[in-house]
């Protein structure tokens, strides 16, 4: 009940007051599945290019955190190749910080700060993180050469 | 008397008199060095017993820090008993610190690179304000910035200490274009930055045209402030959909790149749409009337003007419960439970917040209260369980 109400207000607000780089709709007329886009953060390797996630919305939310997985590959020390995301706010307290005043704009938005930004000390690659800490160089020539690759197999 | 101030300014143009009581010269005072080049040194020059020199006090600015040893200053002082005009003092002295600086063991190479590096700024920025181009040139006062801006794109550069590429992008206005490459490719001169900049500016003239109708006659919704780094719109069509578009800066006329994002039923039947109509895309027409055409409509919608003025940066506007983000339950029921902490006070629906309490492991029940924290501001609370 609350659910559906809240989700409801929450897509009333992100029409309204759209954010810049993300974009989010339900995949259907219910709210358990919703696509969003995001567009990778001027400054990073990713700048321009489009990533679409997908969200699932479990029963309990708001009192659960909404599962979010990259559809399009990414060369991320937080994204793992099946597009899982290693961020705090999307798993639940003790281990995590998800709490149920947050949002999925201010998911999307944290999720869009990650790829400028990414956490090496919290890797799911470890590799990626290495090569982030140390090569930075060649940690943002090859994110940029994998885009590159992803978007030739896309057209 | 006279005649040594008109050899100080014909000789020494940079050294002014600044005061005659006592007789005190300020400036700078330039020194040639073995190496061909010169160095500019700050001095002050007080002269109690004019014309003698007996008695003169003497300020260097820090450049020679470096050579000041105790057998400097007795060379100067050797110096000031033995010439009588401050003209010929000024050029023994030029002499004097010329020799202690080409034998100095401490090679100063910072200050010299610094000196190099702004001469060669000032070289450039002169060859290339000889000729006008419309280009607003600026720079910061250390000549190590320097800003090219053409009708409102900017483009930042910064010195580098690399020979080969001298000069690196910090801040640029220009969108990047994957086929040309960075900017600061092969930037060996500001001439050439400016030229690159006047091309690009050139290039995506049209580009922004475009866009800047796409502005004007549809509802865009990302970017917020259109940038001319911004080569792609996304505009409004219905609630549940928006459609993407990105101009190719190398083909403006040609179809852009056009992705649909919405619920999946209106993305499909918008792309078959789209799909069908891509032959009639009209490279020689207009922008606007191309994409009405493509999407079969007249009329893009427009921005509804919102009535009342909220503001939208709080998660939720203060009144709303913060869960479940609305003002009435079900049931009819108000925001009963608001937080203590006095910069919170976010309110909740006491099922709301009962909820998330217990979905929490770890939380205590003592009585009929269990208590937590406050899912906002992390502050202790506790809720009523009926």
């Amino acid at each position: 009940m609350q659910r559906s109400i809240r989700l409801k207000r929450e897509f009333e607000r992100l029409n309204q007051n759209p954010v810049e780089g993300i974009s989010c709709y339900p995949k259907s007329d219910n709210f358990e599945n919703l696509v969003a886009t995001i567009i990778g953060p001027n400054g990073s390797p990713y700048s321009g290019y489009l990533f679409q996630l997908s969200i699932d919305i479990s029963e309990q939310y708001p009192f659960e955190p909404p599962r979010i997985t990259f559809q399009t590959p990414i060369y991320h020390p937080n994204i793992d190749d099946k597009g899982r995301i290693c961020m705090d706010l999307l798993n639940m307290p003790p281990k995590g910080s998800w709490k149920p005043t947050i949002g999925i704009k201010n998911l999307l938005d944290a999720v869009q700060c990650l790829l400028g930004n990414p956490n090496p000390d919290d890797p799911l690659m470890a590799d990626i993180a290495q090569e982030y800490k140390f090569n930075r160089q060649q940690f943002e020539k090859k994110a940029k050469q994998f885009m590159e690759q992803g978007k030739n197999k896309l057209s | 008397m006279m005649s040594d101030y008109k050899f100080m300014i014909q000789l020494y143009p940079e050294m002014i008199l600044v005061s005659k009581k006592p007789v005190t010269w300020k400036g700078f005072l330039e020194i040639p060095c073995n190496s061909g080049r010169s160095i500019r040194i700050r001095l002050k020059l007080i002269v109690h017993n004019y014309p003698s020199l007996s008695g003169a006090e003497m300020y260097f600015g820090k450049e020679i820090a470096f050579i000041r040893r105790k057998e400097f200053s007795d060379k100067v002082k050797d110096l000031m008993c033995s010439v009588t005009k401050v003209s010929t003092f000024l050029k023994q002295l030029q002499l004097l610190i010329g020799n202690f600086i080409n034998s100095s063991y401490i090679e100063n190479y910072e200050y010299d690179v610094l000196a190099d590096q702004a001469m060669e700024t000032l070289m450039e920025l002169k060859n290339v304000l000889k000729i006008p181009s419309g280009i607003k040139i600026s720079s910061d006062s250390s000549l190590n910035t320097i800003e090219l801006s053409l009708n409102n794109v900017t483009v930042r550069l910064q010195r580098t200490s690399h020979r080969t590429c001298p000069w690196t992008v910090v801040y640029s206005d220009l969108p990047e274009i994957s086929t040309l490459g960075p900017f600061e490719r092969n930037i060996s001169t500001l001439d050439i930055a400016r030229n690159k900049l006047k091309l690009q500016v050139e290039m995506l003239k049209k580009v922004w045209s475009n866009l800047k109708q796409i502005d004007e006659n549809c509802w865009v919704i990302d970017p917020l402030q259109p940038k001319p780094c911004h080569l792609y719109r996304r505009i409004y069509l219905t609630p549940s959909l928006s459609m993407f578009i990105k101009i190719d800066p190398l083909n403006h006329m040609d179809l852009p790149e056009i992705k649909f994002m919405g619920s999946d039923i209106e993305v499909e039947s918008k792309t078959d749409l789209v799909s069908k109509n891509l032959n009639k895309w009209d490279p020689s027409c207009d922008i606007i009337n191309n994409l009405m055409t493509l999407l079969d409509i007249d009329a893009f919608p427009k921005r509804e003007i919102k009535k009342e003025e909220i503001d939208y940066n709080v998660i939720v506007t203060d009144e709303e419960c913060c869960i479940c983000f609305s003002l009435k339950l079900d049931n009819e029921t108000l925001p009963d439970k608001i937080c203590n902490n006095e910069k919170c006070r976010r309110h909740f629906h006491t099922s709301c917040l009962l909820q998330w309490l217990q979905t929490i492991a770890g939380n205590h029940v003592i009585f009929h209260q269990i208590h937590g924290s406050c899912p906002n501001c992390k502050e202790s609370i506790s809720c009523r369980i009926d």
